[in-house]
């Protein structure tokens, strides 16, 4: 099976300049995304998750192309039905990319500022329709209101304006707005982190209903470790730039390979008073800078089992068992950590 | 078997240290006043923790304010209840004895360490400065006594990052200096308003852990806000389950979470993804909570409740005691219990529920 999206050796830098005002400018980057590969299949959700600053929303927005090459230095590929959007992007071909982001779309985490204070929600659902030339006149409303109604909402409110609008209902608009050019590919970043607890149901249950009706493929950012686990069917664990383990959610989450998935895991809140006294593997320290990363394995200097090999070389990602994939020299050899995630009795 | 609002919780050995009794903050607005936090009460004794749960808007913060004596009154008022602090009512103290208190032997921490920072001030000043305020330490010997708590609380290479600016800091460690200012002082209680929110989950690990430590140490009395029933679940003895503005249910934290006795509590534990469990479709609460200004006269619940009666929309439902230490403010608490209990376990509910048995609607 051929993958719906595919990353092959994807970079993002963010160049900075640096040294002062006499002296000589040195040339730095911020490294956001530092070499990633990963297929996506159509249909299937994959969740990315990983602490602020490894590069999980750089990575979803770098597929589609929304970063200008002005500001950003993006390698690699990123291969969508042959395409190589990459390279349309680096080359700011809006022409040839057009087409395409009709195909991929965009969810946004802060329904409040994603959606212009100024403009009804008729007229912002009407816009994609303009815009690629998808119906006119009569038809336009007849689709925004169909859109509301797909989405939970009555087809009466698009004449309001966002303020008269809740964060769920916000986001919903926010997600009306993404299915309206009928895309196959949904980057949703972190789509349910602002809203209030009651209401992040109400829109994970909606999503994964859209997903089934219209065959949508997700790929979901989030740094809620239980909700991306409860939403994906694979996981992919990001840190500083790097996919460090990738897999089946439910695998992922219950036997972690990677120390670093293995610590992130065990310090996910469990809502059980009884697990409270659960083992939680302590990371000393916090995440190194982008801009400087450290040599061979980045997790290295805050890694337990770290090795000579880990802070010379750059572990790869690598199969290590059937659909699993982790970049770590150790696991990669064979050794398995004996840390879970499950509570001790 | 209903009692009144006064103490729910079990009479223990130690005095408590902070009690709120029926407290009804309000705030005008447009036409009237209208009550932020409904009737309040709860007990904080030394040493333990209690968790108050609730979405944007249930009042949860608001009643911490007036526990600290930060609400501005006017638009706020406080009409009715107490809030005792080792005896003495702090509703009607006065500004300089709220003083003597607030931030020396009652501390709060907040959400967002940098807003809560001075930018201007180096971090070492900004700790000395509290050594001055309230130990009347001054000097060499102020700020030894605030590096060695930069050092306590893990701030690595704390002498070299003592001189610098909370810019400079990362958002876990902005956390830390908070802390490390709280604690200069050996607070009796810590009011922690959604301490870990902004954070990693890792860095929140961290820092929940050294809450743990220092209570465990100094044996402070913690208050916490979250709307994060995770976090309530690892941290909480007692915990509070606000909703517009009123308690639903409030007990251990064992009764709240492993037998819940209001359908808010109940829907919102079957709403949130569990790492530990596989559900396929999580249960949604329909609708959303009530504005301010137009709660219903009855439960203010009521209208997303799929155990509601027609007693609940006129009436406000009583707190029903059930156990020593656990109570729930609905009519419907025994059909609640049977729910749970035919489930067995919370987790069977949820299975229930994933297979279909309720059905979740838009908002």
């Amino acid at each position: 099976m051929t993958p719906l999206v595919s990353l092959r050796g994807l970079k993002v830098h963010f160049p900075i300049k640096d040294g002062g005002l006499f002296k000589k400018k040195k040339k730095l980057a911020v490294k956001a995304v530092d070499g990633i590969d990963l297929d996506v299949f159509a249909g299937e959700t994959v969740g990315l998750v990983g602490e602020s600053g490894c590069g999980k929303s750089t990575t979803g927005r770098a597929i589609l192309q929304l970063y200008s090459p002005r500001v950003a230095e993006i390698s690699g590929q990123v291969i969508y039905q042959g395409t190589d959007l990459a390279e349309l992007g680096r080359k700011h071909d809006q022409a040839k990319l057009r087409p395409f982001r009709k195909d991929l779309q965009i969810i946004f985490q802060d329904p409040y500022a994603s959606l212009n204070p100024r403009m009804t929600v008729g007229s912002t659902l009407a816009e994609p329709f303009k815009i690629h030339r998808l119906a006119s006149g009569g038809e336009i409303q007849r689709r925004i209101h169909e859109l509301l109604e797909t989405v939970g909402l009555s087809p009466s409110m698009a004449n309001r304006y966002p303020h008269e609008f809740s964060g769920g209902q916000r986001q919903r608009i926010g997600i009306a707005r993404a299915l309206a050019v009928s895309p196959k590919f949904i980057v949703c970043d972190e789509p349910i982190s602002a809203l209030d607890v009651s209401i992040q149901a109400q829109v994970m249950n909606l999503m994964a209903e859209l997903q089934d009706r219209f065959h949508l493929t997700y790929l979901f950012i989030a740094h809620d470790l239980a909700a991306v686990k409860h939403i994906s069917d694979r996981i992919a664990v990001m840190y500083l730039g790097r996919i460090a383990e990738l897999g089946e959610a439910d695998t992922v989450y219950d036997s972690p390979l990677h120390p670093y998935t293995q610590a992130l895991i065990s310090a996910v809140p469990i809502p059980d008073p009884e697990q409270k006294n659960r083992r939680r593997i302590q990371l000393e320290g916090e995440i190194p800078s982008p801009l400087n990363p450290p040599s061979g394995c980045r997790f290295h200097p805050r890694c337990a089992y770290a090795e000579t090999a880990c802070k010379a070389e750059e572990p790869q990602l690598t199969e290590v068992e059937p659909g699993r994939f982790v970049a770590c020299h150790p696991v990669a050899r064979g050794m398995r950590f004996k840390v879970r995630a499950k509570p001790e009795q | 078997m209903t009692v009144d609002a006064s103490s729910g919780q079990t009479s223990n050995a130690t005095p408590p240290i902070l009690e709120v009794e029926d407290l009804v903050v309000e705030f005008r607005h447009e036409s009237g006043y209208f009550a932020a936090v409904d009737g309040l009460s709860y007990t904080l004794r030394k040493g333990e923790t209690i968790g108050v749960v609730g979405e944007s808007g249930s009042g949860k913060s608001v009643t911490n304010l007036a526990v600290m004596g930060l609400l501005q009154r006017p638009p706020a008022r406080i009409p009715r209840g107490q809030i005792r602090f080792h005896g003495k009512d702090l509703v009607k103290a006065s500004e300089r004895e709220l003083q003597k208190i607030r931030g020396n032997r009652i501390a709060m921490i907040f959400q967002d360490p940098m807003t809560s920072l001075n930018p201007y001030l180096k971090v070492s000043r900004q700790l000395t400065e509290v050594l001055e305020l309230h130990q009347n330490m001054k000097g060499d010997a102020a700020r030894e006594a605030a590096l060695h708590m930069l050092e306590r609380v893990g701030i690595p290479g704390a002498r070299k990052r003592f001189d610098q600016y909370p810019h400079q800091f990362s958002g876990g460690m902005r956390q830390r200096v908070m802390i490390a200012m709280m604690l200069l002082n050996r607070p009796e209680v810590l009011i922690a308003d959604e301490p870990t929110t902004a954070l990693d989950v890792t860095i929140q690990a961290q820092i929940l852990d050294l809450l743990k430590d220092l209570q465990k140490e100094i044996g402070m009395a913690i208050t916490l806000i979250t709307h994060d029933l995770g976090v309530v679940a690892g941290m909480a003895d007692h915990v509070i389950v606000m909703y517009a503005g009123r308690v639903m249910e409030q007990g251990l934290a064992v009764e709240v979470f492993r037998s819940p006795s209001h359908p808010y509590t109940l829907g919102l534990l079957q709403s949130i993804p569990r790492p530990d469990l596989k559900v396929e479709r999580l249960y949604s609460i329909p609708g959303r909570p009530p504005d301010i200004d137009s709660r219903p006269p009855g439960c203010p619940f009521a209208p997303r409740c799929r155990f509601k009666q027609n007693v609940c929309d006129s009436e406000r439902p009583p707190m029903v005691q059930l156990t020593a230490t656990h109570r729930s403010s609905c009519f419907a608490v025994d059909a609640v219990k049977a729910d749970v209990a035919r489930g067995e376990l919370l987790e069977r509910v949820r299975i229930d529920v994933a297979a279909g048995s309720a059905k979740g609607v838009g908002a």
